[in-house]
């Protein structure tokens, strides 16, 4: 009897303190949800600096030397801890999976975090293309194309034009960016 | 005159020859002189959209108050041909990335100069444009060795291919005169040969290096035939019979015979008209008798 007690206590102790370090996670441990995208926008808005000035490169190696630098910021870099931007839209989209939102809602997010993804994987074709290109005007292309792909992935609207893409998302989260 | 070769006296393919030489190498010249300032110019416009480029982008990095992103892209680019980076903002932010450069620009705003700098005064492009939206400017030193060693490169190569262009017209004209050579026989026969050679007609022989022409070009004959026309030729004119013939061209051959002879008479006559479409008449047959060599009685 006296055992069972203890066993019950243990319990209480550990669902509470269970309760304790979700109820923290979700608020102050981790980051929530428009601090991520926000810092996903971040990422994406250096990326479209560096093929920005990439597609301008005046020689081959810089060319090169840009686009190993765009690879690790889509694909992750080992010694970066925060992981690259496809990780990080392919999480945000089982993200959504797993939270309970209006069918319809659902439905424009996962969309638009699909967009995102697709546009990105296309992005990092074009850079790692851009990374082997054997000459500076094919390399100015692939860069061309990166930049237009990380464009699209952002989503910027034009005259309300627009597949749906991140700024879809920072608009329904109200994430702290300027777009 | 003997003592100098053929294709010496023949001036007008030196002529020929100095001609393409000088041709090629002007062209090599000239194409390699546009093209150094083709990569010149293209390098020079590049790297002026490229400070451009990043000076919008630093503009809108700096509107935004993010100066640690504007760091980053300053030494991306300075890990590459850029030398340094300068972003210099109204509102006092002041960013240098690479090597320290102490004089001033080396133009005004939106201005580009090519300066030059160090030891061996290698060239550098000074540009400085503004910043898109926050007021500031952007300086920008690029190390133009990258375009410099391009075009080293495509002189060498350049060169290298004009010398080897002129090498192989100098061999295809000396393997033309050589061939020109080999045909003037008798030009090229010195006092003691000319004194030997047998004359008949067009057709030359010299027996001090089993030689034969035709028509001032060489005849090509394996020893027998060589043999055969020599045994003619001794005697131009007389019918030489077979058994003569055979004893004279085939002393060793017991088992040859008047089939041979035929035989080589019709190679040696193939041999001629290849030269001469009536070649095959120097070598005339007296049915019954045997063969003479056609010295035009």
């Amino acid at each position: 009897m006296r055992q069972a007690r203890t066993a019950v206590a243990i319990a209480v102790v550990m669902l509470v303190g269970g309760l304790a370090c979700i109820g923290q996670s979700e608020n102050s441990a981790f980051p929530s949800v428009e601090q991520r995208l926000a810092g996903f926008a971040d990422r994406m808005r250096l990326g479209l600096s560096i093929a920005s000035v990439a597609a301008f490169s005046p020689t081959l190696s810089d060319a090169r030397g840009h686009a190993e630098r765009l690879i690790a910021l889509l694909r992750g870099d080992p010694r970066d801890p925060v992981p690259g931007l496809i990780s990080q839209a392919e999480l945000f989209a089982d993200w959504i999976l797993a939270r309970s939102f209006d069918p319809e809602v659902r439905r424009t997010l996962l969309g638009a975090a699909a967009n995102v993804q697709g546009f990105l994987r296309l992005a990092v074709e074009a850079v790692i293309s851009a990374n082997r290109d054997r000459g500076l005007a094919n390399a100015t292309e692939d860069l061309l194309r990166v930049y237009t792909y990380l464009l699209a992935a952002w989503a910027q609207p034009v005259d309300g034009i627009v597949v749906p893409g991140l700024s879809t998302l920072l608009r329904a989260f109200d994430a702290p960016v300027t777009t | 005159m003997n003592a100098i070769p053929v294709w010496l006296r023949n001036g007008r393919l030196i002529v020929a020859a100095s001609v393409v030489m000088v041709c090629t190498g002007l062209a090599v010249g000239l194409f390699l002189a546009s093209y150094a300032s083709v990569v010149r110019s293209s390098f020079h416009e590049r790297t002026v959209t490229y400070a451009q480029a990043f000076a919008a982008t630093a503009g809108s990095w700096l509107a935004r108050g993010d100066v640690d992103v504007v760091e980053t892209l300053a030494q991306f680019l300075v890990a590459g041909s850029v030398v340094s980076v300068d972003v210099v903002d109204p509102s006092g932010v002041a960013i240098h990335w690479g090597s320290a450069i102490d004089d001033a620009p080396a133009g005004n705003l939106g201005s580009v100069a090519v300066v030059r700098r160090g030891p061996s005064h290698e060239r550098y492009l000074d540009i400085t444009t503004p910043t898109a939206s926050s007021g500031g400017h952007v300086r920008m030193v690029v190390d133009t060795a990258s375009s410099e060693a391009a075009i080293r490169l495509a002189v060498t190569f350049g060169a290298g291919g004009a010398v080897v262009f002129d090498a192989g017209i100098i061999g295809l004209l000396a393997w033309a005169l050589r061939g020109r050579h080999r045909r003037n026989v008798n030009e090229e026969a010195s006092p003691a040969e000319a004194a030997e050679q047998v004359v008949v007609g067009d057709l030359v022989i010299v027996p001090a290096r089993c030689a034969a022409s035709f028509a001032g070009r060489p005849l090509r004959l394996t020893p027998k035939q060589y043999a055969l026309l020599t045994v003619l030729a001794s005697e131009p004119g007389r019918v030489f019979s077979e058994a003569e013939i055979l004893s004279a061209a085939w002393p060793d051959s017991p088992y040859a015979d008047a089939r041979d002879i035929k035989q080589y008479v019709y190679l040696l006559r193939r041999r001629l008209s290849e030269i001469r479409p009536d070649g095959r008449d120097v070598i005339v047959t007296v049915p019954g008798f045997g063969y003479r060599l056609n010295d035009g009685r």
